[in-house]
């Protein structure tokens, strides 16, 4: 028992986080990934949580690069003015 | 890589993952001599703010996360818990930025 507590000291010396917190954070994630939030109403795994995070900041890294790809092509062809708006707002 | 930039600056110092980022980018401009001579002190502002260099974090839930640090910017760095609020923060970012992208090829589309 005296073990157990030296070794958590230990970690509170390092960091304070504790196991709850972690979990909270875990659901925080959960309930941004529309893969699980429409889904699975029980609790979902945090491997699960981070796999599935993975997976959606890929695909909207894709959405980004498609999304500014069309952009660019649509500024190119686009009423002069507008487009200068456009990027004037894109480039700060 | 626009993208990417005004993402960033919107949201500044604020988090971890995005001075990462704008860290990143200043770094990149300056190589290609597109900065000033002040960017120095602009880059070493960043540099004793909370920037975070590239060094292996601790090991605790790592295995699982790894994949996670390689997406989100400064992840590699992170403490876990840092990891999971920067990602729910990050990913809020990329799902307005698409909304907004969104918004302006659609009202494009429709002017033109």
């Amino acid at each position: 028992m005296s073990g157990r507590r030296s070794r958590s000291t230990q970690a509170s010396a390092v960091s304070r986080i504790t196991d709850d917190q972690i979990n909270d954070l875990v659901s925080k994630l959960q309930q941004l990934l529309p893969e699980i939030r429409d889904r699975c109403s029980d609790k979902v795994s945090a491997a699960r949580v981070l796999q599935e995070t993975c997976n959606y900041i890929r695909s909207l890294h894709r959405e980004v690069d498609d999304l500014s790809e069309r952009l660019s092509e649509l500024l190119a062809t686009a009423d002069p003015a507008q487009a200068a708006i456009i990027r004037n707002l894109l480039m700060q | 890589m626009v993208a990417d930039a005004s993402m960033a600056s919107v949201v500044g110092y604020k988090r971890a993952w995005s001075r990462a980022m704008l860290w990143k980018i200043r770094n990149q401009s300056r190589r290609h001599g597109l900065l000033a001579k002040k960017s120095n002190s602009h880059a070493n502002r960043l540099r004793k703010s909370k920037v975070v260099k590239p060094k292996i974090a601790k090991t605790e839930n790592f295995d699982q996360a790894s994949e996670l640090r390689k997406l989100v910017p400064g992840g590699e760095a992170m403490e876990y818990s840092n990891l999971l609020e920067e990602t729910a923060h990050y990913i809020k970012c990329l799902t307005t930025q698409v909304g907004i992208f969104d918004e302006l090829v659609k009202g494009e589309i429709v002017d033109i």
